[in-house]
Protein backbone atom coordinates (compact mmCIF):
# COMPACT_ATOMS: atom_id res chain seq x y z
CA UNK A 1 0.00 0.00 0.00
CA UNK A 2 2.70 2.44 1.10
CA UNK A 3 4.81 1.46 -1.87
CA UNK A 4 2.03 2.14 -4.30
CA UNK A 5 1.46 5.58 -2.78
CA UNK A 6 5.14 6.47 -2.92
CA UNK A 7 5.35 5.12 -6.48
CA UNK A 8 2.38 7.26 -7.41
CA UNK A 9 3.91 10.36 -5.83
CA UNK A 10 7.26 9.67 -7.50
CA UNK A 11 5.59 9.36 -10.88
CA UNK A 12 3.83 12.64 -10.27
CA UNK A 13 7.10 14.33 -9.36
CA UNK A 14 8.94 12.81 -12.33
CA UNK A 15 6.38 14.40 -14.61
CA UNK A 16 6.89 17.72 -12.91
CA UNK A 17 9.09 20.19 -14.75
CA UNK A 18 10.38 23.43 -13.34
CA UNK A 19 8.84 26.31 -15.25
CA UNK A 20 8.85 30.01 -14.48
CA UNK A 21 5.46 31.52 -13.76
CA UNK A 22 4.82 34.77 -15.60
CA UNK A 23 1.76 36.90 -15.20
CA UNK A 24 0.59 40.48 -15.63
CA UNK A 25 -0.05 42.45 -12.52
CA UNK A 26 -2.76 45.08 -12.38
CA UNK A 27 -3.58 47.76 -9.85
CA UNK A 28 -6.89 48.65 -8.26
CA UNK A 29 -7.80 52.16 -9.41
CA UNK A 30 -11.14 52.43 -7.61
CA UNK A 31 -12.93 50.38 -5.00
CA UNK A 32 -16.50 50.93 -3.83
CA UNK A 33 -18.99 48.60 -2.13
CA UNK A 34 -17.38 45.39 -3.31
CA UNK A 35 -16.91 46.59 -6.89
CA UNK A 36 -13.43 47.50 -8.10
CA UNK A 37 -11.91 48.93 -11.26
CA UNK A 38 -8.54 47.45 -12.12
CA UNK A 39 -6.09 49.04 -14.55
CA UNK A 40 -3.11 47.58 -16.41
CA UNK A 41 -4.55 44.06 -16.47
CA UNK A 42 -4.80 43.01 -20.12
CA UNK A 43 -6.03 39.76 -21.67
CA UNK A 44 -8.55 38.86 -19.04
CA UNK A 45 -11.45 36.55 -19.71
CA UNK A 46 -15.09 37.29 -18.90
CA UNK A 47 -15.88 35.76 -15.55
CA UNK A 48 -12.23 35.07 -14.75
CA UNK A 49 -11.22 34.67 -11.15
CA UNK A 50 -8.91 37.48 -9.99
CA UNK A 51 -6.65 37.27 -6.97
CA UNK A 52 -6.04 40.43 -5.00
CA UNK A 53 -3.12 41.08 -2.71
CA UNK A 54 -4.05 39.72 0.69
CA UNK A 55 -5.75 36.57 -0.59
CA UNK A 56 -9.06 38.19 -1.57
CA UNK A 57 -10.80 36.87 -4.70
CA UNK A 58 -13.00 38.59 -7.23
CA UNK A 59 -14.50 38.03 -10.65
CA UNK A 60 -13.90 40.06 -13.83
CA UNK A 61 -17.22 41.22 -15.26
CA UNK A 62 -16.53 44.34 -17.33
CA UNK A 63 -13.73 44.13 -19.82
CA UNK A 64 -12.41 47.12 -21.74
CA UNK A 65 -9.05 48.01 -23.24
CA UNK A 66 -8.11 50.35 -20.41
CA UNK A 67 -9.61 48.68 -17.39
CA UNK A 68 -11.38 45.68 -15.90
CA UNK A 69 -14.46 45.99 -13.71
CA UNK A 70 -14.59 43.26 -11.09
CA UNK A 71 -16.64 42.28 -8.09
CA UNK A 72 -15.22 41.02 -4.79
CA UNK A 73 -16.42 37.88 -3.04
CA UNK A 74 -15.55 39.11 0.39
CA UNK A 75 -16.26 42.42 1.98
CA UNK A 76 -12.55 43.05 2.27
CA UNK A 77 -11.18 46.27 3.66
CA UNK A 78 -7.70 45.22 2.51
CA UNK A 79 -8.61 46.00 -1.11
CA UNK A 80 -8.14 49.69 -1.78
CA UNK A 81 -6.78 51.89 -4.55
CA UNK A 82 -3.27 50.71 -5.35
CA UNK A 83 -3.75 47.08 -4.31
CA UNK A 84 -2.07 44.63 -6.71
CA UNK A 85 -4.22 42.15 -8.67
CA UNK A 86 -3.49 39.28 -10.98
CA UNK A 87 -5.64 36.98 -13.04
CA UNK A 88 -5.68 33.28 -12.24
CA UNK A 89 -6.59 32.19 -15.77
CA UNK A 90 -9.48 30.12 -14.43
CA UNK A 91 -13.19 30.85 -14.57
CA UNK A 92 -15.09 30.45 -11.35
CA UNK A 93 -15.84 26.88 -10.36
CA UNK A 94 -17.85 25.25 -7.63
CA UNK A 95 -16.97 21.89 -6.06
CA UNK A 96 -19.63 19.25 -6.72
CA UNK A 97 -19.92 15.65 -5.66
CA UNK A 98 -21.96 12.91 -4.12
CA UNK A 99 -21.04 14.19 -0.67
CA UNK A 100 -23.03 17.42 -1.07
CA UNK A 101 -26.51 16.29 0.03
CA UNK A 102 -26.86 17.13 3.69
CA UNK A 103 -24.35 19.96 3.45
CA UNK A 104 -24.56 23.74 3.50
CA UNK A 105 -22.12 25.55 1.23
CA UNK A 106 -21.60 29.09 -0.03
CA UNK A 107 -21.60 29.87 -3.77
CA UNK A 108 -17.88 29.20 -4.15
CA UNK A 109 -18.12 25.89 -2.37
CA UNK A 110 -16.84 26.71 1.09
CA UNK A 111 -18.68 24.64 3.72
CA UNK A 112 -20.79 26.71 6.11
CA UNK A 113 -21.80 23.92 8.49
CA UNK A 114 -18.49 23.67 10.29
CA UNK A 115 -17.52 20.30 8.82
CA UNK A 116 -14.74 19.72 6.29
CA UNK A 117 -15.75 19.19 2.67
CA UNK A 118 -13.56 17.24 0.28
CA UNK A 119 -14.20 18.35 -3.30
CA UNK A 120 -14.75 15.48 -5.69
CA UNK A 121 -15.10 17.41 -8.92
CA UNK A 122 -15.33 21.01 -10.04
CA UNK A 123 -18.03 22.44 -12.32
CA UNK A 124 -17.90 25.97 -13.75
CA UNK A 125 -20.52 28.18 -12.15
CA UNK A 126 -21.72 29.40 -15.54
CA UNK A 127 -22.52 26.53 -17.88
CA UNK A 128 -24.46 26.47 -21.12
CA UNK A 129 -28.01 25.12 -20.98
CA UNK A 130 -28.64 21.67 -22.54
CA UNK A 131 -29.20 21.84 -26.30
CA UNK A 132 -32.56 21.03 -27.90
CA UNK A 133 -31.33 17.65 -29.08
CA UNK A 134 -30.33 16.72 -25.53
CA UNK A 135 -33.81 17.26 -24.13
CA UNK A 136 -36.97 15.21 -24.02
CA UNK A 137 -40.52 16.23 -23.16
CA UNK A 138 -41.57 16.34 -19.52
CA UNK A 139 -43.39 13.07 -18.81
CA UNK A 140 -42.93 12.19 -15.14
CA UNK A 141 -44.81 13.99 -12.39
CA UNK A 142 -43.03 15.65 -9.50
CA UNK A 143 -45.44 15.32 -6.62
CA UNK A 144 -45.42 18.19 -4.17
CA UNK A 145 -47.78 16.40 -1.79
CA UNK A 146 -49.94 19.53 -1.80
CA UNK A 147 -53.44 18.65 -3.05
CA UNK A 148 -54.20 22.09 -4.52
CA UNK A 149 -51.03 21.96 -6.62
CA UNK A 150 -50.89 18.28 -7.58
CA UNK A 151 -54.52 18.34 -8.72
CA UNK A 152 -54.84 21.69 -10.48
CA UNK A 153 -51.31 22.97 -11.19
CA UNK A 154 -49.34 19.73 -11.61
CA UNK A 155 -45.58 19.95 -11.93
CA UNK A 156 -43.52 17.58 -14.05
CA UNK A 157 -39.88 16.57 -13.59
CA UNK A 158 -37.81 18.99 -15.67
CA UNK A 159 -40.38 21.78 -15.49
CA UNK A 160 -39.78 25.31 -14.23
CA UNK A 161 -42.68 26.43 -12.07
CA UNK A 162 -42.59 29.87 -10.51
CA UNK A 163 -43.91 30.41 -6.99
CA UNK A 164 -45.00 34.01 -6.77
CA UNK A 165 -46.73 36.08 -4.12
CA UNK A 166 -46.42 38.84 -1.55
CA UNK A 167 -44.31 38.51 1.56
CA UNK A 168 -45.71 36.17 4.20
CA UNK A 169 -48.00 34.19 1.89
CA UNK A 170 -46.28 30.81 2.26
CA UNK A 171 -44.00 30.76 -0.81
CA UNK A 172 -41.05 29.14 0.93
CA UNK A 173 -43.41 26.76 2.74
CA UNK A 174 -44.68 25.37 -0.57
CA UNK A 175 -41.14 24.89 -1.82
CA UNK A 176 -40.09 23.20 1.41
CA UNK A 177 -43.15 20.94 1.39
CA UNK A 178 -42.22 19.93 -2.15
CA UNK A 179 -38.69 19.06 -0.92
CA UNK A 180 -40.04 17.16 2.10
CA UNK A 181 -42.36 15.17 -0.16
CA UNK A 182 -39.42 13.87 -2.21
CA UNK A 183 -38.47 11.50 0.59
CA UNK A 184 -38.04 7.96 -0.79
CA UNK A 185 -38.91 9.19 -4.28
CA UNK A 186 -35.34 9.09 -5.59
CA UNK A 187 -35.20 12.85 -6.15
CA UNK A 188 -32.28 14.93 -4.88
CA UNK A 189 -32.94 18.52 -3.85
CA UNK A 190 -30.94 21.75 -3.85
CA UNK A 191 -32.21 24.67 -1.83
CA UNK A 192 -30.61 27.96 -2.82
CA UNK A 193 -31.10 30.87 -0.41
CA UNK A 194 -30.31 34.27 -1.90
CA UNK A 195 -30.08 37.42 0.21
CA UNK A 196 -31.99 35.95 3.11
CA UNK A 197 -31.53 36.41 6.81
CA UNK A 198 -29.28 33.77 8.38
CA UNK A 199 -31.97 33.11 11.00
CA UNK A 200 -34.54 32.33 8.27
CA UNK A 201 -32.22 29.87 6.58
CA UNK A 202 -31.38 28.26 9.93
CA UNK A 203 -35.13 27.76 10.36
CA UNK A 204 -35.41 26.23 6.89
CA UNK A 205 -32.57 23.81 7.61
CA UNK A 206 -34.18 22.87 10.91
CA UNK A 207 -37.51 22.18 9.18
CA UNK A 208 -35.77 20.01 6.59
CA UNK A 209 -33.74 18.17 9.22
CA UNK A 210 -36.81 17.49 11.34
CA UNK A 211 -38.64 16.07 8.34
CA UNK A 212 -35.62 13.92 7.46
CA UNK A 213 -35.17 15.81 4.19
CA UNK A 214 -31.63 17.11 4.74
CA UNK A 215 -30.28 13.67 3.82
CA UNK A 216 -31.06 14.31 0.17
CA UNK A 217 -30.86 18.11 0.15
CA UNK A 218 -27.89 20.41 -0.44
CA UNK A 219 -28.19 24.03 0.64
CA UNK A 220 -26.38 26.82 -1.21
CA UNK A 221 -26.47 29.99 0.83
CA UNK A 222 -25.53 33.61 0.13
CA UNK A 223 -27.00 35.71 2.88
CA UNK A 224 -28.11 39.31 3.19
CA UNK A 225 -24.74 40.27 4.64
CA UNK A 226 -22.71 38.59 1.90
CA UNK A 227 -21.34 40.64 -0.97
CA UNK A 228 -23.66 41.27 -3.95
CA UNK A 229 -21.30 39.13 -6.04
CA UNK A 230 -21.93 36.14 -3.81
CA UNK A 231 -25.69 36.67 -3.99
CA UNK A 232 -25.42 37.00 -7.76
CA UNK A 233 -23.50 33.73 -8.03
CA UNK A 234 -25.58 31.64 -5.64
CA UNK A 235 -28.30 30.39 -8.06
CA UNK A 236 -25.74 29.58 -10.77
CA UNK A 237 -23.69 27.59 -8.27
CA UNK A 238 -26.86 25.76 -7.17
CA UNK A 239 -27.64 25.00 -10.82
CA UNK A 240 -24.13 23.55 -11.27
CA UNK A 241 -24.58 21.34 -8.22
CA UNK A 242 -27.90 20.13 -9.67
CA UNK A 243 -26.33 19.55 -13.10
CA UNK A 244 -23.74 17.27 -11.59
CA UNK A 245 -26.47 14.95 -10.32
CA UNK A 246 -28.62 15.30 -13.45
CA UNK A 247 -25.62 14.30 -15.57
CA UNK A 248 -25.55 11.06 -13.58
CA UNK A 249 -29.15 10.37 -14.51
CA UNK A 250 -30.69 11.57 -11.27
CA UNK A 251 -33.83 13.67 -10.92
CA UNK A 252 -33.12 16.90 -9.10
CA UNK A 253 -35.37 19.58 -7.63
CA UNK A 254 -33.86 23.07 -7.25
CA UNK A 255 -35.50 25.86 -5.29
CA UNK A 256 -34.23 29.41 -5.91
CA UNK A 257 -35.40 31.45 -2.93
CA UNK A 258 -35.74 34.11 -4.16
CA UNK A 259 -35.00 35.64 -7.56
CA UNK A 260 -36.28 39.13 -6.74
CA UNK A 261 -33.47 39.50 -4.21
CA UNK A 262 -31.12 38.06 -6.82
CA UNK A 263 -32.22 40.74 -9.28
CA UNK A 264 -31.68 43.43 -6.65
CA UNK A 265 -28.16 42.17 -5.92
CA UNK A 266 -27.39 42.19 -9.65
CA UNK A 267 -28.83 45.70 -10.00
CA UNK A 268 -26.54 46.91 -7.23
CA UNK A 269 -23.53 45.33 -8.89
CA UNK A 270 -24.44 46.73 -12.29
CA UNK A 271 -24.98 50.26 -11.03
CA UNK A 272 -21.65 50.20 -9.20
CA UNK A 273 -20.02 48.91 -12.39
CA UNK A 274 -21.49 52.03 -14.06
CA UNK A 275 -23.63 50.06 -16.49
CA UNK A 276 -26.55 52.10 -17.83
CA UNK A 277 -29.72 51.63 -15.76
CA UNK A 278 -33.00 50.73 -17.49
CA UNK A 279 -36.51 50.22 -16.16
CA UNK A 280 -36.65 50.38 -12.33
CA UNK A 281 -32.86 50.96 -12.55
CA UNK A 282 -32.29 47.31 -13.50
CA UNK A 283 -29.60 46.80 -16.15
CA UNK A 284 -30.44 45.85 -19.72
CA UNK A 285 -29.49 42.19 -19.30
CA UNK A 286 -31.75 41.47 -16.33
CA UNK A 287 -33.96 39.22 -18.46
CA UNK A 288 -30.97 37.22 -19.66
CA UNK A 289 -29.78 36.97 -16.05
CA UNK A 290 -32.79 34.80 -15.19
CA UNK A 291 -33.45 33.18 -18.56
CA UNK A 292 -29.98 31.67 -18.77
CA UNK A 293 -30.33 30.38 -15.23
CA UNK A 294 -33.74 28.77 -15.72
CA UNK A 295 -32.88 27.36 -19.14
CA UNK A 296 -30.42 25.12 -17.36
CA UNK A 297 -33.35 23.23 -15.86
CA UNK A 298 -34.36 20.55 -18.30
CA UNK A 299 -35.48 17.01 -18.80
CA UNK A 300 -32.47 15.27 -20.36
CA UNK A 301 -32.70 12.69 -23.11
CA UNK A 302 -31.89 9.03 -22.54
CA UNK A 303 -28.55 9.54 -24.34
CA UNK A 304 -27.61 12.19 -21.79
CA UNK A 305 -28.43 9.93 -18.89
CA UNK A 306 -32.15 10.69 -18.63
CA UNK A 307 -31.83 12.92 -15.57
CA UNK A 308 -33.86 16.04 -14.99
CA UNK A 309 -33.68 19.35 -13.17
CA UNK A 310 -36.97 20.75 -11.93
CA UNK A 311 -36.77 24.39 -10.89
CA UNK A 312 -39.03 26.13 -8.42
CA UNK A 313 -37.93 29.76 -8.56
CA UNK A 314 -39.59 32.07 -6.05
CA UNK A 315 -40.40 35.72 -6.75
CA UNK A 316 -41.75 38.17 -4.22
CA UNK A 317 -44.32 40.73 -5.38
CA UNK A 318 -45.24 44.05 -3.84
CA UNK A 319 -48.95 44.43 -2.97
CA UNK A 320 -49.90 41.57 -5.29
CA UNK A 321 -48.56 43.37 -8.35
CA UNK A 322 -47.56 40.56 -10.69
CA UNK A 323 -47.18 42.95 -13.61
CA UNK A 324 -44.04 44.53 -12.14
CA UNK A 325 -40.77 44.15 -14.04
CA UNK A 326 -39.11 41.09 -12.46
CA UNK A 327 -42.36 39.09 -11.96
CA UNK A 328 -43.38 39.50 -15.62
CA UNK A 329 -39.89 38.56 -16.76
CA UNK A 330 -39.77 35.37 -14.73
CA UNK A 331 -43.41 34.48 -15.53
CA UNK A 332 -42.57 34.61 -19.22
CA UNK A 333 -39.47 32.44 -18.76
CA UNK A 334 -41.03 29.71 -16.64
CA UNK A 335 -43.51 26.98 -17.64
CA UNK A 336 -46.20 28.28 -15.32
CA UNK A 337 -46.71 29.91 -11.95
CA UNK A 338 -48.31 29.27 -8.60
CA UNK A 339 -49.76 32.57 -7.47
CA UNK A 340 -50.23 33.00 -3.74
CA UNK A 341 -52.59 35.69 -2.51
CA UNK A 342 -52.31 37.40 0.84
CA UNK A 343 -56.12 37.86 1.01
CA UNK A 344 -56.64 34.12 0.81
CA UNK A 345 -53.81 33.49 3.25
CA UNK A 346 -55.29 35.83 5.83
CA UNK A 347 -58.76 34.33 5.44
CA UNK A 348 -57.32 30.96 6.42
CA UNK A 349 -57.01 29.34 3.00
CA UNK A 350 -53.57 27.77 3.25
CA UNK A 351 -51.83 27.09 0.91
CA UNK A 352 -53.17 30.41 -0.39
CA UNK A 353 -53.11 29.38 -4.04
CA UNK A 354 -55.12 31.59 -6.37
CA UNK A 355 -56.16 28.99 -8.92
CA UNK A 356 -57.42 31.56 -11.39
CA UNK A 357 -54.02 33.17 -11.87
CA UNK A 358 -51.99 29.99 -11.42
CA UNK A 359 -51.16 27.79 -14.36
CA UNK A 360 -48.91 24.89 -15.29
CA UNK A 361 -48.09 24.81 -18.98
CA UNK A 362 -46.54 21.36 -19.23
CA UNK A 363 -47.39 19.50 -16.04
CA UNK A 364 -50.76 18.13 -17.24
CA UNK A 365 -48.98 15.82 -19.63
CA UNK A 366 -47.00 14.38 -16.74
CA UNK A 367 -49.84 13.99 -14.25
CA UNK A 368 -50.52 10.54 -12.78
CA UNK A 369 -53.43 8.91 -14.67
CA UNK A 370 -55.30 8.37 -11.39
CA UNK A 371 -55.01 12.04 -10.48
CA UNK A 372 -55.88 13.20 -13.98
CA UNK A 373 -59.13 11.23 -13.89
CA UNK A 374 -60.41 12.98 -10.77
CA UNK A 375 -59.07 16.50 -11.04
CA UNK A 376 -60.60 17.46 -14.38
CA UNK A 377 -63.29 19.93 -13.31
CA UNK A 378 -61.76 21.31 -10.12
CA UNK A 379 -60.54 24.57 -11.62
CA UNK A 380 -63.90 25.31 -13.25
CA UNK A 381 -65.74 24.41 -10.04
CA UNK A 382 -63.54 26.76 -8.04
CA UNK A 383 -63.84 29.67 -10.44
CA UNK A 384 -67.62 29.25 -10.62
CA UNK A 385 -67.73 29.20 -6.84
CA UNK A 386 -65.63 32.36 -6.54
CA UNK A 387 -67.87 34.13 -9.04
CA UNK A 388 -71.10 33.06 -7.32
CA UNK A 389 -69.61 33.92 -3.95
CA UNK A 390 -69.09 37.54 -4.97
CA UNK A 391 -72.77 37.93 -5.98
CA UNK A 392 -74.14 36.33 -2.83
CA UNK A 393 -72.07 38.66 -0.65
CA UNK A 394 -74.81 41.26 -1.06
CA UNK A 395 -77.16 39.12 0.99
CA UNK A 396 -79.52 37.93 -1.75
CA UNK A 397 -81.12 34.51 -1.38
CA UNK A 398 -79.53 32.20 -3.95
CA UNK A 399 -81.60 29.83 -6.08
CA UNK A 400 -81.18 26.08 -5.32
CA UNK A 401 -78.64 25.53 -8.12
CA UNK A 402 -76.45 28.39 -6.90
CA UNK A 403 -76.84 27.27 -3.30
CA UNK A 404 -75.58 23.83 -4.29
CA UNK A 405 -72.69 25.36 -6.20
CA UNK A 406 -71.73 27.45 -3.18
CA UNK A 407 -71.90 24.49 -0.85
CA UNK A 408 -69.78 22.31 -3.09
CA UNK A 409 -67.35 25.19 -3.66
CA UNK A 410 -66.82 25.88 0.02
CA UNK A 411 -66.36 22.13 0.62
CA UNK A 412 -63.66 22.07 -2.04
CA UNK A 413 -61.91 25.10 -0.53
CA UNK A 414 -61.91 23.37 2.85
CA UNK A 415 -60.65 20.11 1.36
CA UNK A 416 -57.76 21.94 -0.30
CA UNK A 417 -56.60 23.46 2.98
CA UNK A 418 -53.54 21.65 4.19
CA UNK A 419 -51.11 21.93 7.08
CA UNK A 420 -47.49 22.70 6.33
CA UNK A 421 -44.89 19.91 6.34
CA UNK A 422 -47.73 17.38 5.97
CA UNK A 423 -47.65 16.20 2.36
CA UNK A 424 -50.32 13.82 1.06
CA UNK A 425 -49.53 10.65 -0.84
CA UNK A 426 -51.17 10.10 -4.23
CA UNK A 427 -53.67 7.74 -2.62
CA UNK A 428 -54.63 10.39 -0.04
CA UNK A 429 -55.10 12.99 -2.74
CA UNK A 430 -57.24 10.72 -4.91
CA UNK A 431 -59.35 9.74 -1.89
CA UNK A 432 -60.03 13.38 -1.05
CA UNK A 433 -60.95 14.21 -4.64
CA UNK A 434 -63.25 11.22 -4.73
CA UNK A 435 -64.87 12.35 -1.49
CA UNK A 436 -65.46 15.72 -3.13
CA UNK A 437 -66.94 14.10 -6.23
CA UNK A 438 -69.26 11.98 -4.12
CA UNK A 439 -70.34 15.05 -2.08
CA UNK A 440 -69.23 13.31 1.09
CA UNK A 441 -68.39 16.41 3.11
CA UNK A 442 -70.95 18.83 1.69
CA UNK A 443 -72.95 18.98 4.92
CA UNK A 444 -69.93 19.12 7.21
CA UNK A 445 -69.45 22.42 9.10
CA UNK A 446 -66.29 24.27 8.00
CA UNK A 447 -64.74 24.03 11.45
CA UNK A 448 -64.71 20.22 11.45
CA UNK A 449 -62.61 19.61 8.35
CA UNK A 450 -59.38 19.86 10.30
CA UNK A 451 -60.21 16.84 12.43
CA UNK A 452 -62.35 15.05 9.85
CA UNK A 453 -59.82 14.82 7.01
CA UNK A 454 -57.12 12.88 8.92
CA UNK A 455 -59.83 10.55 10.23
CA UNK A 456 -61.20 10.01 6.74
CA UNK A 457 -57.76 9.34 5.26
CA UNK A 458 -56.97 6.92 8.04
CA UNK A 459 -60.22 5.11 7.29
CA UNK A 460 -59.50 4.96 3.56
CA UNK A 461 -56.00 3.59 4.12
CA UNK A 462 -57.44 0.83 6.28
CA UNK A 463 -60.35 0.15 3.94
CA UNK A 464 -58.31 -0.22 0.72
CA UNK A 465 -54.74 -1.24 1.63
CA UNK A 466 -54.13 -3.00 -1.69
CA UNK A 467 -55.16 -0.04 -3.80
CA UNK A 468 -53.09 2.22 -1.53
CA UNK A 469 -49.95 0.21 -2.19
CA UNK A 470 -50.54 -0.25 -5.88
CA UNK A 471 -51.53 3.36 -6.57
CA UNK A 472 -48.60 4.89 -4.71
CA UNK A 473 -46.31 2.59 -6.65
CA UNK A 474 -47.71 2.82 -10.18
CA UNK A 475 -49.76 6.04 -10.10
CA UNK A 476 -52.61 4.26 -11.86
CA UNK A 477 -56.13 3.30 -10.83
CA UNK A 478 -58.19 0.77 -12.79
CA UNK A 479 -61.96 1.10 -13.16
CA UNK A 480 -62.31 -1.65 -10.58
CA UNK A 481 -60.12 0.27 -8.14
CA UNK A 482 -62.21 3.37 -8.70
CA UNK A 483 -65.38 1.42 -7.96
CA UNK A 484 -63.89 -0.05 -4.79
CA UNK A 485 -62.71 3.38 -3.66
CA UNK A 486 -66.10 4.93 -4.41
CA UNK A 487 -67.84 2.22 -2.38
CA UNK A 488 -65.45 2.81 0.50
CA UNK A 489 -65.98 6.58 0.30
CA UNK A 490 -69.75 6.20 0.32
CA UNK A 491 -69.60 3.84 3.30
CA UNK A 492 -67.88 6.53 5.37
CA UNK A 493 -69.92 8.61 7.75
CA UNK A 494 -68.50 12.10 8.12
CA UNK A 495 -68.59 13.39 11.67
CA UNK A 496 -69.86 10.04 12.97
CA UNK A 497 -68.06 7.53 15.10
CA UNK A 498 -66.67 4.63 13.11
CA UNK B 1 14.15 55.09 -15.88
CA UNK B 2 12.11 51.97 -15.19
CA UNK B 3 12.01 50.28 -11.81
CA UNK B 4 12.49 46.56 -11.39
CA UNK B 5 11.62 45.03 -8.01
CA UNK B 6 13.37 41.79 -7.14
CA UNK B 7 12.11 39.81 -4.15
CA UNK B 8 14.43 37.11 -2.84
CA UNK B 9 15.33 35.36 0.39
CA UNK B 10 17.60 37.37 2.66
CA UNK B 11 20.55 35.04 2.14
CA UNK B 12 20.93 35.80 -1.58
CA UNK B 13 24.47 37.09 -2.01
CA UNK B 14 25.27 40.48 -3.52
CA UNK B 15 27.22 38.71 -6.26
CA UNK B 16 24.18 36.64 -7.28
CA UNK B 17 22.00 39.74 -7.16
CA UNK B 18 24.54 41.52 -9.40
CA UNK B 19 24.46 38.73 -11.96
CA UNK B 20 20.68 38.84 -11.91
CA UNK B 21 20.70 42.60 -12.56
CA UNK B 22 23.13 42.22 -15.48
CA UNK B 23 20.99 39.51 -17.06
CA UNK B 24 17.84 41.60 -16.65
CA UNK B 25 19.51 44.67 -18.22
CA UNK B 26 20.71 42.56 -21.14
CA UNK B 27 17.22 41.21 -21.75
CA UNK B 28 15.00 44.20 -21.04
CA UNK B 29 17.20 47.26 -21.66
CA UNK B 30 19.76 49.42 -19.88
CA UNK B 31 17.37 52.00 -18.40
CA UNK B 32 16.43 49.92 -15.37
CA UNK B 33 17.02 50.66 -11.73
CA UNK B 34 16.77 47.81 -9.29
CA UNK B 35 15.07 47.58 -5.95
CA UNK B 36 15.72 44.63 -3.71
CA UNK B 37 13.25 43.20 -1.20
CA UNK B 38 14.28 40.51 1.23
CA UNK B 39 11.50 38.04 1.98
CA UNK B 40 12.31 34.64 3.40
CA UNK B 41 8.87 33.25 2.52
CA UNK B 42 10.02 32.82 -1.10
CA UNK B 43 12.50 30.19 0.28
CA UNK B 44 14.78 30.27 -2.75
CA UNK B 45 14.93 31.70 -6.25
CA UNK B 46 13.42 35.14 -6.87
CA UNK B 47 10.37 37.06 -8.03
CA UNK B 48 11.01 39.88 -10.47
CA UNK B 49 8.48 42.59 -11.28
CA UNK B 50 8.98 44.90 -14.26
CA UNK B 51 6.49 47.00 -16.25
CA UNK B 52 3.50 45.34 -14.60
CA UNK B 53 4.67 41.82 -15.41
CA UNK B 54 5.72 39.40 -12.70
CA UNK B 55 8.36 36.74 -13.44
CA UNK B 56 8.07 34.25 -10.65
CA UNK B 57 10.96 31.79 -10.31
CA UNK B 58 10.66 31.29 -6.58
CA UNK B 59 10.85 27.93 -4.82
CA UNK B 60 7.69 28.82 -2.91
CA UNK B 61 5.59 29.03 -6.09
CA UNK B 62 7.15 25.86 -7.49
CA UNK B 63 6.30 24.01 -4.28
CA UNK B 64 2.75 25.36 -4.50
CA UNK B 65 2.46 24.07 -8.07
CA UNK B 66 3.88 20.71 -7.04
CA UNK B 67 1.35 20.49 -4.21
CA UNK B 68 -1.47 21.40 -6.55
CA UNK B 69 -0.37 18.69 -8.93
CA UNK B 70 -0.15 16.02 -6.27
CA UNK B 71 -3.29 16.90 -4.34
CA UNK B 72 -5.87 18.40 -6.62
CA UNK B 73 -5.34 16.94 -10.07
CA UNK B 74 -5.35 13.31 -9.07
CA UNK B 75 -8.89 12.55 -10.22
CA UNK B 76 -8.44 14.03 -13.65
CA UNK B 77 -6.19 11.47 -15.26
Amino acid sequence: MNESISAFLKKRLDEYAFRPVTYKKGTVARSADGVVTVTCLPERRYGELLEFEGGVFGMALDLSEESVGAVLFDTAESVRAGTAVHGTGAVLEVPVGDNLPGRVIDPIGRPLDGKPLTPQEYYPVERPAPAIIDRRPVDTPLETGILAIDSMIPIGRGQRELIIGDRQTGKTTIALDAIINQKDKNVLCVYCAIGQKASTVAGVIETLTKAGAMKYTAVVYAGASDSPAMQYLAPYAAASVAEYFAAKGRDVLVVYDDLSKHAVAYRMMSLLLLRPPGREAYPGDIFYLHSRLLERSACLSKEKGGGSITALPIVETMAGNISAYIPTNVISITDGQIFLESGLFLSGVRPAVNTGLSVSRVGRAAQHPAMKAFSGTLRIDLSQYREAEIFTRFGSDPDPATARLLKRGSTLVNLLKQNKSAPYSLFDEVSLLLAYRENLFTELPAGQFKTEIPRFLDYMRRACPDILRQMNRTGKATDEDTNDLTTAVNAYEPGGAL
Amino acid sequence: MRTCVITAASNMTDATFGVLCDKARAKFGEDIQFQRIADDSVIGGFIMELDGTVYDLSIKTQLDLMKQRMVYEEGQE
